[in-house]
């Protein structure tokens, strides 16, 4: 067995561009042909339009990344099992892959985990929350699961969890104080874990040759930040408000 | 195999000079926000002062040299990165039959496997080998990284210990006798970044230090996944949570405090 070797180069800059720019597609480490939905919010949410200031502002938008999270394993697990609806009362038809292999169970595994980051933070933003303001209250996620093939929706879920590593780390310069801090950092170290985890899956079913954090020679082997609006920009093609 | 693209590890220091510009945020208002339901670690606890800063700094840093207590938390951190950088090195020795004194050569090209499997599967062997690989040049990034910084910003890194580093005990020569030795090392340095993460003044740091605990929390969950364990985070003897509303195992990374860190990376101290 030759384990691949990384690709050092497959950063969120490559998919953010893509995204944010084409609109069309995500760059993993092979190309994942993603077009966003037609109904996706336009132009791109920015984060001066995520409610509240100061650390709530931050705890929201990092609400709003939790909350697509939580229903993109949502949908993915439909998609690589038995299939059912999304919000939108879009058909997802099931892959019907054995629910032993590794990318559904793990699946499985992580979409409780943001479940719980994401239902975390509605309680504690209370009548704050992000998803309790009129301009979001109905807030849906579409990401054309209907159209992905196994391998393209564990893709999507690497990137999604790999991007939350980023987005954590760029918000942090935006908390006004620290008493959220290790909380978020609490939250962001799960999503690595993740992401590494998911990387492995994709290797071993795909033999995509990801790396499962960044090498010596990427950023001194640091996770690096992505901006807000970078990421709100990323992921608008999935919102439909 | 291709080549590995491991050995730059040069210091430049662009990206935290970066963010340190970036982090132009003071510590501007107290939250208005406790008591709804988000149980910080300060909520509780009467040692964080103001702003969520824990006031307690002085005495958790005690043993740690530098000029202001960001410095402090950065020498921490450099403890920590020269301690597993240093027993990486020997691991990766030990797994390819190199003397253990033997310095990180720059050229990864030169390690090949020499030890079995432990029990591991032929391709979980050769898998946690590379990353074995892998993470030592990354640890030894980690270490030259924060030595160039505290450099950058007018202060003394610390030094290594002169007697050099071992591990607990005794390593068996196979690989998973020796991923299982450094699963501990990379799960308490997850621990001690999130404990110190809040004693940052500069949220510019803070953003760097996060960006190191989250690639030792991409490793931990990476060679857990090669030995077959849950990739976590899974509570430990003497972990504390970050709010006393957590749900459940798995759902947010737990922490140490420094002198609680300190404490139990000295029996790796030869």
């Amino acid at each position: 067995m030759n384990p691949e070797v990384e690709n050092s180069n497959v950063n969120r800059r490559s998919f953010i561009g893509q995204v944010a720019i084409a609109g069309a597609a995500i760059a993993t480490a092979g190309v994942l042909s993603m077009p966003g939905s037609a109904l996706a919010v336009s132009p791109a949410l920015t984060f001066s339009q995520i409610p509240g200031s100061g650390d709530i502002k931050v705890l929201n938008y990092a609400l709003a990344l939790e909350a697509l999270e939580t229903d993109l394993y949502a949908q993915a697990l439909l998609r690589l099992t038995n299939g059912g609806s999304n919000a939108l009362g879009k058909k997802i038809t099931g892959l019907g892959i054995n629910p032993g292999s590794p990318d559904v169970s793990y699946l499985r595994e992580f979409a409780v985990v943001e479940r719980q980051h994401r239902d975390f933070l509605i309680a504690a933003l209370g009548s704050a929350s992000i998803l309790k303001q009129p301009a979001f209250k109905n807030a849906k996620f579409d990401f054309k699961m209907e159209t992905l093939t196994r391998k393209q929706v564990v893709e999507l879920v690497y990137t999604a969890e790999k991007t939350g590593v980023g987005a954590y780390l760029g918000a942090i310069p935006k908390f006004e104080t620290r008493t959220y801090l290790q909380t978020a950092g609490a939250i962001q170290g799960t999503e690595a874990r993740h992401t590494a985890t998911v990387a492995i899956v994709l290797n071993l079913l795909f033999h995509e040759g990801l790396s499962v954090a960044p090498l010596a020679n990427d950023n001194h082997g640091i996770d690096a930040p992505i901006e807000p609006d970078a990421v709100l920009a990323a992921v608008s093609p999935f919102i439909v408000l | 195999m291709p080549d590995i693209e491991l050995s730059s590890h040069n210091s430049s220091r662009r990206t935290f000079l970066t963010a340190l510009a970036a982090a132009g945020v003071g510590l501007t208002a107290i939250s208005t926000f406790a008591g709804n339901g988000l149980t910080p670690t300060g909520t509780a606890n009467p040692s964080v002062g103001p702003g969520g800063v824990p006031s307690d700094g002085a005495t958790q840093f005690a043993a740690i040299p530098g000029k202001s207590i960001d410095l402090k938390v950065l020498n921490f951190a450099l403890t920590l990165e020269i301690l597993e950088a240093d027993l990486y090195r020997q691991a990766l020795n030990l797994a390819s039959g190199k003397p253990l004194a033997a310095p990180l050569n720059a050229n990864s090209a030169v390690y090949t496997r020499t030890v079995g499997t432990g029990g591991l599967t032929n391709q979980s062997t050769d898998i946690g080998y590379l990353y074995l690989k892998q993470f030592a040049y990354v640890e030894a990034a980690h270490r030259d990284f924060l030595h160039a910084t505290i450099l950058s910003l007018g202060d003394t890194p610390v030094a290594r210990n002169p007697n050099g580093y071992k591990f607990a005990g005794p390593v068996n020569p196979n690989i998973a006798a020796i991923l299982g030795n450094i699963l501990p090392l990379e799960e308490t340095g997850v621990r001690a970044y999130l404990g110190a993460l809040p004693y940052l003044d500069n949220l510019g740091y803070a953003q760097a230090a996060g960006g190191i605990f989250s690639t030792e929390a991409r490793h931990s969950a990476a060679i857990s996944y090669i030995l077959g364990i849950d990739p976590g985070p899974a509570k430990r003897s003497g972990d504390i949570s970050v709010s006393a509303a957590q749900p459940a195992q798995n759902t947010f990374e737990f922490y140490l405090k420094p002198k609680t860190v300190l404490q139990a990376a000295s029996v790796y101290f030869a």
